[in-house]
């Protein structure tokens, strides 16, 4: 039987092993799933944990063990420590060997704390359960000033479409919903805000017509917006940039640096800046029975769950067409999106200007949340393998 | 109508004047017993329990009736008392008034330590508190095992792995991650060495000494699983291959701190001299007040000397010695920040703290075990097989009570350093120290209140004049060095 080995279970890693099940019949593949958590946790429901509601982060963990299982998959739980290309074999913390006829490797970006000087998950966080949880039981007590800073996205120079922050949307996110409650509170006169992207934009990836509206909102609620940030250093109660005046906050709220992937790096498999370098069907640019799915990918722009889930797609298409003789479909992107503005409002947008595409819609309102809330509960019923996927 | 009222209050009446009597009766009665008991002989009377408690503690009576029980030596998990108060007790601060003069009481105070600092990739901590090592499935359960890895990412700390086999969830969860090599059957692989940011040898510990420890009751399934057998063995003594282990750790990760694990001894100076010429990063000296989730009683509450007087003798040893490049960790009976900041004081970089965390991590959830569950409060925490009910651990709130412990705790460190009018915890030392007690003043070497230290202001100043050498000689070290290779160059 074909050995096919999923590296990472969260957006990437679930959805390839969703089309794998969905595509090949069971007999046909001998499926192992490897991550070092066995419940999956749902970032995009963390901004809702960090804004003042820390029990919430909790409540977002997907059994995808079990998931996996129930579809006949196995699924190994460890670190991943080393891929060995030439020997077609995965090293493992605490198993032995795993062998493999073909890879998907879908373990995301390490987070970058340590590219910063002074800036580290106690400085304060959103992208893991623990962090959103700490933020929002921070910003429940009393605090007069708050910053919310993306980190840079270290790409590989030669990489296109370029994007300066790592993710911006969940730094947006919580501001709008802290602000909105700070507001519910009677807090929100005495306290300052300030979101910190190193993006000349808000909403970098989504267009024009999107970020004039973050731009407006943000002025609107009187949340301050540094953009093109440099960072120098981080120190407790204040950031320090490369060419302007340092920014004091008592708080502050992290999306950290994306510098791609250890794994990768150890393994020799990355493009000299940590990430896969995937050609249109994420396939290895030198290995052809290696695909990078997901954040891990230098093609993954932004590096957004829908991204994540439609490379997983064209992969396991690809190697499904290869299988089969057939001809795949290259890897079209686009950016679906729904920022929670509070109050049960949402600002969606699709686009495809990043990639020079030139569309742009935005909807802002209600429906854009009821939205977002439907996709995110649907995620979570059907652990990720939803009868509609992306 | 009427006359049914008046009898019924009638009754009433007689019914309290009633139980009235009775009562004065009984308390009559009672005293005249207490009485009796008093005079009657203690060999057959339950008087015999006054003189029991004198001579035994609880603590004595109770093993010994679990030694009738089992058969086997008994065990406790916590701690054991070693001074009455304990040692860290009898040693109070010395608050800043005009001396010392150079400093101001400052609002940026920095607690940030290092271990390791000759290493290429030291371990940084924001505090000096590391999250003592509690193996998984032989101590801790997998939840409380991954509660304390997210509080070390977010209070700037630690997390170890302990004796314990691997645990991914630790490890992902844990910014800064310490491998225990133990002397059990798992761990070794060249790829847990690599994934680790420290790793330290253990060769004893407080509560055991280097004893042989078997655990093949209330074992996690997974755990007999990855030993590969029913039963576990942490092996005993130094291993053979002792002096080979330290180079192959370091050729297998040039990166981090590697060191040593020991329990504090009274020859604990001859231990520094043999690890010191091994050429170790870090040096951690578990005392006699250290914990554990269980150990044989005869070991942990009569062996070994006081964390504290560990230290400090330890500090002297290596100040005697010229060894700066090594870090000394205190482990063992550190319940909170005035306990770490004397130990830190007494002469550690680092202080482990296991006891309070577990503490901290179980506030709010005790009443899950009433009234159903008849386990001790420790079951939330620790290991043990499924077949064993009891109440599970709600990570969550268990991480942001012990987060919370630790801003306390930072903060409360900040106070005291400010009451001693320094600005980093690196600069506490024992002359903010005075001792309570003739037994601390002995043991640590530290002035009474009714000795106050010599005062002229000849010794003042050579005292400071010594601090201020202390503190440029690494420096003009360095400046040494770097002379000395551009000549070469
Ligand atoms: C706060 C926040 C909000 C977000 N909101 C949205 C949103 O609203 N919409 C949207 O589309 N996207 C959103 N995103 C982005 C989205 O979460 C990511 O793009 C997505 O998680 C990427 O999925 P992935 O599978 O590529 O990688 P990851 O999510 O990073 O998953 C990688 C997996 O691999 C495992 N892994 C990695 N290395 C190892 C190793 N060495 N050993 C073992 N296992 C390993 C990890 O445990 C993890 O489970 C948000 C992200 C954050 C942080």
């Amino acid at each position: 039987m074909h050995k096919v080995v999923i590296l990472g279970a969260r957006f990437g890693g679930s959805a390839t092993a969703y089309w794998l099940h969905n595509l090949f019949r069971r007999r046909h593949l001998d499926i192992t799933v490897v991550d070092q958590w066995t419940m999956m946790t749902y970032r995009p429901a963390l901004v809702t944990a960090a804004a003042a509601h820390p029990r919430l982060a909790d409540n977002w963990h997907i059994a995808m063990q079990r998931r996996c299982e129930q579809a006949g998959q196995r699924f190994v739980r460890d670190s991943i420590f080393r891929i060995d290309p030439q020997k077609q074999q995965v090293h493992l913390a605490s198993h032995p060997p795993l062998p493999y006829d073909t890879l998907f490797v879908a373990t995301g970006s390490d987070p970058g704390w340590q590219t910063i000087p002074g800036l580290g998950a106690d400085s304060g966080g959103v992208c893991e359960d623990y962090l959103a949880r700490q933020t929002g039981d921070h910003v429940q007590r009393p605090f007069r000033s708050i910053a919310f800073a993306i980190g840079p996205l270290a790409q590989a120079p030669q990489d296109r479409p370029r994007v300066s922050g790592s993710l911006d949307l969940p730094a947006f996110e919580v501001s709008f919903l802290l602000d909105a409650w700070l507001r519910k509170q009677g807090r929100r006169s005495g306290v300052t805000m300030t979101v910190v992207t190193p993006a000349p934009v808000p909403g970098e990836a989504f267009g024009p017509k999107s970020s004039a509206f973050l731009l407006r909102e943000l002025s609107r609620r009187h949340i301050d917006l540094i953009t093109n940030a440099r960072y120098a250093r981080v120190e407790s109660g204040a950031i320090h940039f490369a060419d302007r005046k340092p920014l004091y906050a008592e708080k502050m709220m992290w999306v950290p640096p994306y510098h791609g992937s250890k794994l990768l790096r150890v393994s020799g498999l990355d493009d000299g800046y940590g990430w896969f370098p995937a050609d249109q069907y994420g396939v290895h640019r030198e290995w052809p029975n290696i695909y990078g799915v997901g954040d891990v990918s230098s093609t993954a722009l932004p590096k957004l769950g829908h991204i994540a889930m439609m490379q997983a797609r064209t992969a396991v298409h690809h190697f499904y067409a290869l299988q089969r003789h057939g001809t795949p479909t290259p890897f079209r992107p686009y950016v679906l999106h729904v920022v929670w503005l509070g109050r049960g409002k949402g600002m969606l947008t699709m686009s495809n200007w990043l990639y020079g595409g030139g569309r742009e819609l935005m909807h802002v309102g209600v429906s854009s949340a009821l939205a977002k809330a439907a996709f995110d509960y649907g995620y979570k019923v059907f652990s990720g393998w939803m009868p509609v996927m992306p | 109508m009427g006359t049914t009222v008046g009898i019924m209050g009638a009754g009433m009446v007689a019914a309290l004047a009633v139980s009235v009597l009775i009562i004065m009766w009984g308390a009559r009665f009672l005293a005249h017993r207490a009485e009796h008991l008093l005079g009657s002989s203690a060999r057959t009377s339950l008087m015999e329990l006054f003189y029991t408690l004198q001579a035994w503690s609880g603590r004595e009576i109770v093993l010994t009736l679990r030694r009738a029980e089992s058969g086997k030596p008994a065990e406790h998990p916590m701690g054991s008392p070693v001074a009455s108060p304990p040692l860290l007790d009898q040693v109070a601060f010395d608050p800043a008034t005009f001396l010392p003069s150079h400093s101001p009481h400052t609002r940026d105070i920095r607690l940030g330590t290092e271990i390791g600092p000759r290493s290429p990739r030291p371990l940084r901590l924001s505090l000096p508190v590391l999250i003592a090592p509690m193996g998984y499935g032989i101590g801790l359960s997998a939840d409380t095992k991954v509660a304390l890895a997210q509080v070390s990412s977010v209070a700037g700390s630690a997390a170890s792995s302990g004796e314990g086999p691997y645990l991914p969830e630790e490890r992902a969860y844990a910014q800064r991650w310490i491998l225990q090599w133990s002397k059990g059957p798992w761990n070794h692989s060249r790829a847990v060495i690599q994934l680790a940011d420290m790793v330290e040898i253990h060769l004893g510990q407080g509560a055991e000494a280097e004893i042989a420890v078997h655990k093949n009751r209330r074992l996690p399934r997974r755990l007999n699983r990855m030993a590969g057998q029913q039963s576990i063995v942490i092996h005993s003594g130094i291993p053979r291959s002792f002096t080979r282990l330290l180079p192959y750790l370091r050729r297998v990760n040039p990166q981090i701190p590697i060191g040593v694990k020991i329990p504090a001894s009274q020859h604990v100076e001859a231990d520094l001299a043999v690890l010191a010429a091994l050429s170790v990063d870090f040096i951690t000296l578990d005392g006699s007040e250290a914990g554990s989730a269980g150990s044989p009683a005869v070991i942990s509450d009569h062996f070994g000397i006081p964390t504290a007087v560990a230290v400090k003798r330890a500090r002297d040893w290596m100040n005697r010695h010229q060894v700066r490049h090594i870090s000394l960790i205190a482990s063992g009976g550190a319940k909170g920040a005035a306990d770490i900041a004397k130990l830190l004081a007494l002469g550690a970089d680092a202080v482990d703290v296991g006891s309070a965390l577990l503490f901290a991590l179980s506030h709010g959830q005790l009443a899950k075990f009433v009234p159903s569950f008849p386990q001790g409060p420790s079951a939330l925490v620790f290991a043990d097989s499924k077949a064993h009910p009891h109440p599970q651990l709600d990570i969550g709130q268990a991480v942001l009570h012990a987060s919370r412990w630790f801003e306390a705790t930072a903060q409360e460190l900040r106070v005291i350093l400010q009451a001693l009018g320094l600005d980093t915890a690196r600069d506490l030392s024992r002359s903010a120290l005075i001792a309570r007690t003739s037994q601390a003043a002995s043991l640590l070497e530290l002035p009474t209140a009714e000795h106050p230290p010599a005062t002229g202001r000849l010794t003042q100043q050579v005292a400071s004049l010594a601090q201020e050498y202390q503190r440029l000689l690494p420096s003009l070290e360095l400046q040494f060095s770097l002379l000395q290779s551009r000549h070469h160059a």
